[in-house]
Order: C-alpha cells, then sequence, then structure tokens
C-alpha cells in the first residue's frame, strides 16, 4: 500500500505534503501530555506491522492496521501513522520521503473516518467489540485502497485498472486486518479496558 | 538538568496500573534508544519495496523482480533507459517467475525501471565498461576450451549466479537490529514532542 519514489506526480507530491503538514500540525496540537505514551505505542506498533508478512496462498501479505490504530488514537493517528511511515521511508525505503505525504493521507484519512464512524458505537455499546474490530479492519483497507487508486488516477493511471487491481489485491489483507482488530479489541476489552475507553 | 526533568516527567505519565506493562516499555525504550543511536549511521540502502537485480549476459541484459519475502514481481512492466541521455531503449515484461531478458545493442550504462503497479516501481542502474581494445603490442592468448571444461565453467557460473540472488534477497529484508531501531526513534520522536509541548505550556 506505500506508493514508492518516482510514481507521483509533482502537483500530487506538493499537494500531498501540504494536506499532511495541516493534518500532522493539527494532530500535535490537539495532542495531551498524558497520551503521548499512548500514541508512541501505537505509532511503533503500526511501524512494525508492515513488516510482519502473513503466508497466505502463493504469496504473503502484510498487516496495515490503521483502523485499529484510528478508532484508539482518533485525531492523534495521523502524527502517529506520519512518524511510523517516515522511519519506514528512511530505514527500509518502504514507499519513500517524496511520496511521504500521500501514503500519510492515505493510511491516516482512512484511519480517521474509521474513528469518526465506529467511535459512538463503541463508547456506547451499540456493537459488540470484536464486530466493530473487525469493520473498522476492513474499512480502514478498503478506504486506503480507494485513496490509493485515487493518487494513482491524479499522477496519469487509468482508474478503473487500478481501483480493481488493488481492490482485488487487498482483500486477504481487508479480512486480515479485520480479524486482527476484532482478537485486538477483545483481548482489551479483558485485559486493558482503559484502552479502548479513554 | 532540565532534560532530566522532563524525561522524569515522561515516566511520570507511563501507566501505572499495570506495573509489567510500565517495566517493559522502559526497558524497552531504553535498549532501543541506545541501539538506534548506535545503529543509524549505518543504515545501507537495502530496500524494502519491489527490488530488481539485472546484469548482462553478453549482449542480453537479465533481470529479476522480487517484492519482499521473495514473492516474484510478475507481469511487471520493464523500462529500460539510457542513463547519458534518459532515452528510452526498450520495453518488456516480467514472466511468471519474475524473471526477463532483452537483447541491448549498444554498450551504455543502463538504468533499468521495474513498474509493479499499485505505486510499486523498482530501479536498478548498471554501470557498463565499455569494451577495451587489445594494443597492438599486447599478445592476445587464445585458446580453445573443451566441452567438459565450458561445462564445468557453465556449472560455476550458475552456482554464483544463484548465491548473488540469494544475497540480493537476503539483503533486501528488513533485519531485526533495524526494526529494533526504528522503534527506538519512534520514542525518541515522541519523548521530543513530549519535551516541547512542555516548554510551550511553562
Amino acid at each position: 500500500m506505500h506508493i514508492s519514489e518516482g510514481v507521483l506526480s509533482f502537483p500530487v507530491i506538493t499537494a500531498g505534503y501540504a494536506l499532511t503538514t495541516v493534518t500532522v500540525g493539527m494532530s500535535l496540537w490537539q495532542l495531551k501530555d498524558k497520551d503521548i505514551v499512548r500514541t508512541a505505542v501505537f505509532s511503533a506498533t503500526f511501524f512494525v506491522a508492515a513488516l510482519i508478512h502473513i503466508p497466505l496462498g502463493p504469496g504473503n501479505v502484510h498487516l496495515i492496521l490503521n483502523g485499529l490504530i484510528g478508532l484508539l488514537l482518533g485525531p492523534a493517528c495521523f502524527c502517529a501513522i506520519f512518524i511510523a511511515l517516515a522511519f519506514q521511508a528512511v530505514l527500509f525505503q518502504f514507499g519513500g520521503l517524496t511520496s511521504l505525504g500521500v501514503n500519510t493521507l492515505n493510511m491516516a484519512l482512512p484511519a480517521y473516518v474509521c474513528y469518526l464512524i465506529f467511535s459512538p458505537a463503541l463508547r456506547k455499546h451499540i456493537l459488540p467489540e470484536p464486530l466493530i474490530g473487525f469493520c473498522v479492519g476492513f474499512l480502514s483497507v478498503f478506504l486506503s485502497g480507494l485513496l490509493l487508486s485515487v493518487f494513482l488516477v491524479l499522477s496519469g493511471d487509468h482508474f478503473w485498472n487500478s481501483a480493481k487491481l488493488i481492490f482485488l489485491a487487498h482483500i486477504p489483507v481487508m479480512v486480515m486486518d479485520g480479524l486482527i482488530a476484532a482478537m485486538v479489541l477483545q483481548f482489551f476489552k479483558k485485559v486493558k479496558p482503559e484502552m479502548i475507553w479513554n | 538538568m532540565e532534560l532530566i526533568q522532563h524525561v522524569r516527567l515522561i515516566f511520570h505519565y507511563l501507566p501505572r496500573r499495570n506495573s509489567l506493562l510500565r517495566d517493559v516499555f522502559l526497558c524497552f525504550a531504553k535498549m532501543t534508544l541506545i541501539l538506534s543511536l548506535w545503529l543509524l549511521p549505518e543504515t545501507a540502502a537495502w530496500a524494502h519495496k519491489v527490488n530488481l537485480f539485472c546484469y548482462m549476459d553478453n549482449d542480453t541484459l537479465r533481470g529479476e523482480g522480487y517484492f519482499s519475502g521473495g514473492r516474484p514481481a510478475q507481469k511487471a512492466e520493464i523500462i529500460i533507459y539510457n542513463l547519458e541521455n534518459d532515452t528510452v531503449i526498450g520495453t518488456t515484461t516480467t514472466d511468471e517467475k519474475g524473471v526477463f531478458a532483452m537483447k541491448i545493442n549498444t554498450d551504455v550504462p543502463l538504468r533499468t525501471v521495474l513498474n509493479a503497479g499499485q505505486g510499486h516501481r523498482g530501479e536498478f542502474v548498471l554501470e557498463r565498461k565499455k569494451a577495451v581494445q587489445p594494443r597492438e603490442q599486447e599478445a592476445v592468448i587464445e585458446r580453445d576450451f573443451s566441452a567438459s571444461e565450458c561445462a564445468s565453467l557453465l556449472e560455476e557460473f550458475q552456482i554464483l549466479e544463484q548465491r548473488v540472488r540469494q544475497l540480493e534477497k537476503q539483503n533486501s529484508e528488513p533485519q531485526p537490529v533495524f526494526i529494533i531501531s526504528g522503534v527506538g526513534w519512534i520514542i525518541a520522536v515522541f519523548s521530543l514532542i513530549y519535551i516541547v509541548k512542555k516548554q510551550h505550556a511553562s
């Protein structure tokens, strides 16, 4: 899901950085002292999750977990994901520094959308936690795939070709992320409920 | 002294209810900070993206594209550029094994780009030494190789080629020590954010 160097056009890169600067800046501004450790832990989780490859059929998929991070961090997910992606780009050339802005938006916007949709349901106990976890994991990867298609189209790709390929390639990731998010939420509910209802 | 006070404050805000989590976090933070400061200058350019490896086999450019974990980049678009003037020399696609071969008629240095779609892109630059003409005074030693010698040389070459590919794949995988170093840097950045926010507040 990371866009490599040299794929995006200059206007897309500039717009991506501009939007990321605004969202990350606002996220840092709103970040409370007591939430910094929690945000750091989830940022590190996001950093490591992308490196965990799970064998699936002939190939393998890697976890993203942006939905889960968005649900548990709220607006702070922008800075958590930005910092994690920056170190992935510097240390592993995952994505790239020029596409860092777009990659951050691609991961963090769906995470924040999931927070807006599912956070009330989680707080008011409208739906069971594992179900919310699965929906969050599934939807966030789906939305990230959709955004990725849009960014590629803006850089000259054909939308339906890109969207179809990305959607098909990420179906296993959507399911995997959904299952992992469901398990994590269930685990937090039993072991450390303040992580969910903070 | 002020820095030490800020670090103490960070530790003050760590989870208290679960003391095990607190201890693990503190221990991990210390270890990773030390490791990361030690390791970051050594970060090599091993790539975790679509990897491309190319070499010349007489007048044929051969190459292999693969994702992390060694999964081949199948049916990916390959574009070969002249490195000197950035003109396209030729295009092709990889097969099911992620490999390709293309005849190259010039001896210019090459830049090969692999486009695997979905924003995945890999590059490989092949600097080529131009063929050196033997000077007149130099005696050129020519000798015929027997069929068995040729077969033995070919076998050795194939073993070496396989070994180079294995090493390339190994180097493209992130190693645990660098992953820990990355986590350390993330903790360091958030510590810095905390200090800056505290300074602004005061």
